[in-house]
């Protein structure tokens, strides 16, 4: 329990973690600090808050369907045709950027046998020296980068475990402060204007930069529409069940109606906690009460999920291997196995890219129904970006050399610039059909460089060559946007949280997989609760409210 | 220490070609083998990946504190170790023997090549494989349940289920590594001198007792070096198998000493006591080695190294 003096002192220090979460779903990260060490109070010293970027839309390309600003990404049918130049010849100066990046596609070959290596060098006007890192070695190779203390100009901060769960990113503002760029003078309020592509991110993301009191990075923007309950359609349809059930009875109904284990089909490829959490007004981590913090987990509305989804699990509704390691859910959804998913909103193209249904093949997102009826519950935001990208600290005209890449690379939806960077060439990398590219073997192999996490354009939803599934996949995130739920600690920090997160979150992972799969009964999860604060929750919640009380949000 | 009358210098300047020779390999194993042994220290540290090894602060002992003070996470993992090792000693070890023998009493060179290289398949699949394969066959979804449902037989449930899981794994062990294993046994047993078996039938000697009187005694230095060998790694009971197969059965029923390492130090960042662990597992397994081979000296056998 922290309240020192030096609290008073205490400004508002964003960012960390809440970054880490956002591969994962979101309930698999809740959880929280640890009781181990005091405060942040060097790392808060020099904070103030920084000035965000201010918001300037770029207005080159028009959507099919328009987004706004409480989080509702735009919308494209086809890609545009022509794509727009948005840029006028290469932004570099002939000279190297080099950058630590991560991938989680195989590493592809070599700029000496990489045409598009080649391609986007020359078009870039810079020699690209990528060191691009499979995710799962990233908590590594980071650490010994660290260590070694000879940076890249640009890198991508390990954020992430291999199972998901955030690394360890404590002293990581600390870290910042010593050896990276405080990028507000280039970036704050207007000065973000002469790059019009950083300017047209969004602001929710330039939140998770914030460290210091200053803009410590540039942001890889997400949707904050999250994960959601995606359902196969054709399969409803032709079992006849209810696509939108209106209360938990009536979920465990269809569920039960949809399943047939001799028929290999299982209404949901995983236990459903986190929509049964949100049928119950559970909270994604942590819900404002008074003013104090109150743990998802400590809620009764918690306990009651659990012991539902442990008797879904029961009912024998959910796949019986889904509690395998790596269990091939997309698979199982894709084969029919199973006719629910749990998962982000930008699996949506991937489903159709993999599709073996055929053209039936048909998607919907189901919205959580209040628990005892009565109307549609809320959804969780989920983290409005997907990692941050420090800078080296450099000279000024480094720096805005290095901006105006990073700028290019930013360019968004529907230019010339993003069809590049993100499928290559046409004809060599990608064809062009139904409006939307499709990637050819050499495009899959050799266009993963992993530049789009040093910086990405504002996500868009696009399902390229299915405008209708387009327009469902937005009218589902314009039904839930409005009445998403903001985290009151997403993009705040809290050392305790960033140093301990990775182990409360396995306490609660653990706990929840022995409830659900039924070797332990609800009754166990009071004891892990117990420990659950023990080990950092309860100096978490201390940290986290102190944060709230300094933030300038 | 005196070799045919020339001193130490001389010797290294009469062999100094050979020992040129070895300093390639010798720089690869002091950077890639030794140096990276001095990354342990971490074990006394509050280790933090953006502050560095250097500069973290030391902790003197206390990484160490979870050993000694009875953390029940880690005595359940030590546990679980302990039983998967005496089940590989007693099921896993003799298996290749038995099978060497039984390759070797086929007549047929066809029939025993053809046997041996299916035996030997198994092992060149990555536990990645092996396990997906289990699952796909026995999973609660896999083609022995789907099998049994469509028969209405009632399912069993074998990837999934806790109380089955010590089985699991000493049986995948079996089917992926005894036959590779066999390889140094067959060697060992193409070696003995046939005419002891001849002697031996001329004595009217059974086939058992030529097992027990001139092949078994012809393994045994093999038998007690391998033992020895895998002593040495009793503490390491197959990561990768078991890391992989963790969610199904949950940490009560599967938890080894290096999966609480990994879950504890790489996904939990509690990089500190990890290394603590691991360190103390280290130093466990060299004692029990040395420990083996003086024994093994002491019954007259030669052991991993000659005194």
């Amino acid at each position: 329990m922290t309240s020192s003096p030096s609290i008073g002192r205490r400004q508002l220090l964003t960012g960390a973690l809440g970054t880490a979460a956002a591969l994962a779903t979101p309930g698999l990260l809740a959880g929280c600090g640890d009781g181990g060490s005091t405060g942040n109070s060097d790392q808060n010293r020099a904070s103030g808050s920084a000035r965000l970027p201010n918001y300037l839309p770029y207005t080159g390309v028009r959507p099919d369907l328009r987004g706004n600003r409480q989080g509702l990404l735009d919308a494209f049918l086809k890609y545009p045709e022509p794509p727009v130049r948005a840029t006028d010849g290469p932004p570099g100066d002939g000279g190297e950027l080099s950058a630590f990046v991560l991938t989680n596609s195989p590493v592809p070959p070599a700029v000496g046998q990489n045409p598009f290596w080649q391609e986007m060098n020359r078009r870039l006007g810079v020699d690209l020296r990528l060191t691009i890192v499979p995710n799962p070695d990233m908590p590594a190779k980071f650490a010994t980068l660290v260590a070694g203390d000879d940076l890249p100009d640009v890198i991508v901060p390990a954020l992430f475990t291999p199972n998901g769960l955030p690394a360890g990113t404590a002293n990581l503002p600390a870290w910042l402060a010593a050896k990276c760029q405080d990028l507000s003078p280039y970036l704050s309020g207007d000065a973000v204007h002469e790059y019009p592509f950083l300017a047209n991110l969004p602001t929710d993301a330039w939140r998770d930069c914030r460290y210091n009191g200053g803009i410590y990075g540039l942001p890889v923007p997400r949707g904050i529409g999250g994960t959601l309950m995606m359902r196969r359609d054709d399969l409803f349809k032709s079992l006849g069940a209810d696509p939108q059930p209106e209360s938990f009875a009536e979920f465990r109904a269809v569920c039960r109606k949809l399943t047939d284990a001799r028929a290999n089909r299982w209404a949901l490829a995983q236990a459903p906690l986190d929509f049964v959490r949100q049928m119950l007004g559970n909270p994604w981590r942590w819900k404002m009460e008074g003013g104090r913090l109150v743990s998802a987990y400590e809620s009764e509305e918690f306990r009651q999920a659990l012991s539902d989804t442990a008797r879904l699990v029961k009912d024998g509704v959910v796949h019986p291997d889904s509690f395998s390691n790596n269990a091939p859910t997309k698979k199982w959804f894709n084969a029919g196995s199973a006719t629910m998913i749990t998962d982000r909103y930008t699996a949506w193209p991937q489903f159709y890219a993999e599709n073996i249904a055929g053209p039936d093949f048909d998607i919907g997102g189901m919205r959580p129904p209040r628990h005892e009826g009565g109307g549609f519950a809320a959804t969780w935001q989920a983290q409005a970006t997907n990692n941050f990208t420090a800078f080296k600290k450099a000279d000024e005209g480094r720096v805005r050399a290095l901006l105006k890449v990073c700028n290019w690379l930013a360019a968004p939806f529907g230019t010339e610039e993003w069809l590049l960077r993100r499928y290559g060439l046409a004809g060599v990398h990608y064809r062009m059909s139904d409006g939307g590219p499709e990637l050819t073997q050499a495009g899959v192999s050799q266009t993963v460089l992993g530049i789009r996490y040093i910086v990405d354009a504002p996500d868009v939803i696009f399902v390229p060559g299915e405008a209708e599934a387009t327009r469902k996949s937005y009218e589902y995130q314009a039904s839930i946007i409005p009445t998403a739920v903001k985290d009151p600690t997403l993009g705040l920090f809290s050392d305790t949280w960033s140093r301990r997160s990775g182990q409360l979150g396995t306490i609660v992972n653990d706990a929840q997989m022995d409830v659900l799969s039924g070797r332990k009964p609800v009754s166990a999860w009071d004891e892990v609760l117990k420990q659950w604060r023990s080990t950092g929750g309860d100096k978490v919640r201390t940290e986290f409210e102190e944060a709230i009380a300094n933030s300038s949000d | 220490m005196r070799w045919a009358g020339l001193s130490w210098w001389d010797r290294v300047r009469r062999d100094r070609i050979l020992l040129l020779a070895t300093l390639p390999g010798v720089g690869l194993l002091l950077t890639f083998h030794y140096l990276p042994w001095l990354g342990n220290v971490i074990a006394f540290k509050d280790y933090q990946p953006y502050v560095g090894i250097l500069d973290s602060p030391w902790t003197g002992l206390a990484n160490f504190r979870i050993i000694v003070s009875g953390d029940p996470a880690f005595l359940n993992a030590l546990t679980n170790t302990l039983v998967i090792t005496l089940l590989q000693v007693l099921i896993v070890f003799p298996a290749p023997i038995a099978l060497a023998l039984l390759l070797d009493s086929l007549m047929s060179e066809r029939l025993k090549r053809a046997v041996q290289s299916i035996l030997y398949l198994p092992h060149f699949l990555s536990w990645v494989i092996v396990v997906a394969i289990f699952m796909q066959l026995l999973g609660d979804g896999g083609l022995l349940n789907t099998f049994l449902r469509d028969h209405d037989l009632g399912t069993v449930s074998i990837v999934n289920n806790p109380d089955a899981f010590f089985a699991l794994v000493t049986g995948q062990v079996l089917w992926k590594d005894a036959g590779w294993a066999t390889i140094l046994f067959l060697a060992a047993l193409s070696r003995i001198d046939s005419t002891l078996y001849e002697a031996s039938a001329v004595d009217g000697a059974t086939r058992w007792r030529q097992l027990w009187h001139i092949t078994l005694p012809a393994l045994r230095s093999l038998i007690v070096l391998l033992l020895i060998l895998r002593l040495g790694d009793a503490l390491t009971v197959g990561f990768e198998q078991i890391v992989l197969q963790q969610a199904a059965v949950g940490a009560d029923a599967s938890e080894v000493l290096d999966t609480y390492v990994y879950n504890n130090g790489i996904l939990a960042g509690d990089w500190g006591v990890s290394a603590a662990v691991g360190l103390v597992k280290g130093v466990v397994g060299l004692l029990l080695v040395l420990g083996a081979n003086r024994l093994a000296h002491r019954f007259g056998e030669q052991g991993v190294y000659q005194r």
